[in-house]
């Protein structure tokens, strides 16, 4: 068990038949052509949002107010992007953090996303053998699942 | 002995929103928001495999003892936390139900955005 964080980090991966230049540049560049504004969205519909200057992800209400989901750390095309994710609030040092990877296949490209961060402390091994209830496992094996 | 009932009183009191009817279809974001705070995170981190009285958890942390409480009010009505009598001391231990809520949310939210993306790469490939 090397998961260290009290919520575990969320992965999920879709595959799509795009190279990996393609499938990175709609990701990103191209993200406001297809965000599930609705319900995803601090605006909703009739925002739009994008990766400003590649340094930050940024979505425009309707009004013209902004809103910072999150500020790039790594921009690494077509390999992946990591950046901070605070989506409705403030930029806090602990917030989580969304890395979203490409890796070439023989039919497209697979999108990998991983929200982590819940928890930067480690603890110390005691801690955590000691800290997996049953209820713990539960959680942990349907995380683990989820990615389809 | 009076003290004690008073204070088990409080605790109860406190506590009381965890055992209030069924989950609040807002409830992730509660946990979000309790999340959102470092001494709350620290308080869940003191909790696993630990099962700790106000006391206890306040003195392993650089924050006073009723601020820890106010955060143990907060985590609890976000149900990441709960707590049991025994005796006439409150012990606080994690409580998987509001984690599971913000679990099923942001694998919901990150399932309709991914979804949203390979509806829109499948379109592009029948064009090209």
């Amino acid at each position: 068990m090397t998961d260290t964080t009290v919520v575990p980090s969320i992965v999920k991966t879709v595959h799509v038949p795009l190279p990996v230049e393609k499938a990175f540049t709609l990701f990103t560049d191209r993200i406001g052509e297809w965000w599930p504004f609705e319900g995803h969205s601090v605006g909703g519909q009739g925002s739009t949002v994008s990766f400003a200057d590649q340094r930050r992800l940024v979505e425009v209400l309707a009004d013209g107010t902004e809103s910072t989901w999150g500020e790039v750390l790594i921009w690494d095309p077509p390999r992946g992007v990591r950046l901070t994710w605070h989506p409705g609030a403030d930029a806090s040092p602990r917030q989580t953090q969304v890395s979203v990877t490409f890796t070439t296949t023989q039919t497209g490209t697979l999108v990998r996303l991983e929200h982590s961060g819940w928890e930067s402390q480690t603890l110390d091994d005691a801690d955590i053998h000691a800290g997996y209830s049953s209820g713990w496992v539960v959680v942990l094996d349907s995380f683990t699942v989820a990615a389809r | 002995v009076a003290l004690a009932e008073a204070a088990g009183r409080e605790d109860l009191d406190a506590g009381q929103s965890v055992t209030l009817g069924l989950p609040s279809p807002m409830s992730y974001e509660l946990a979000l928001t309790a999340l959102a705070d470092p001494t709350r995170r620290r308080i869940l981190e003191r909790l696993r495999g630990a099962e700790l009285a106000v006391g206890e958890i306040a003195a392993q942390l650089p924050v006073s003892r009723p601020a820890v409480s106010k955060h143990l009010v907060v985590l609890e009505r976000s149900r990441l936390v709960t707590h049991v009598r025994v005796g006439n001391r409150s012990l606080y231990r994690l409580d998987t139900r509001g984690l599971e809520e913000l679990r099923q949310y942001l694998d919901d939210y990150w399932t309709d955005v991914l979804s949203a993306f390979a509806r829109q790469a499948e379109a592009e490939e029948g064009h090209q």
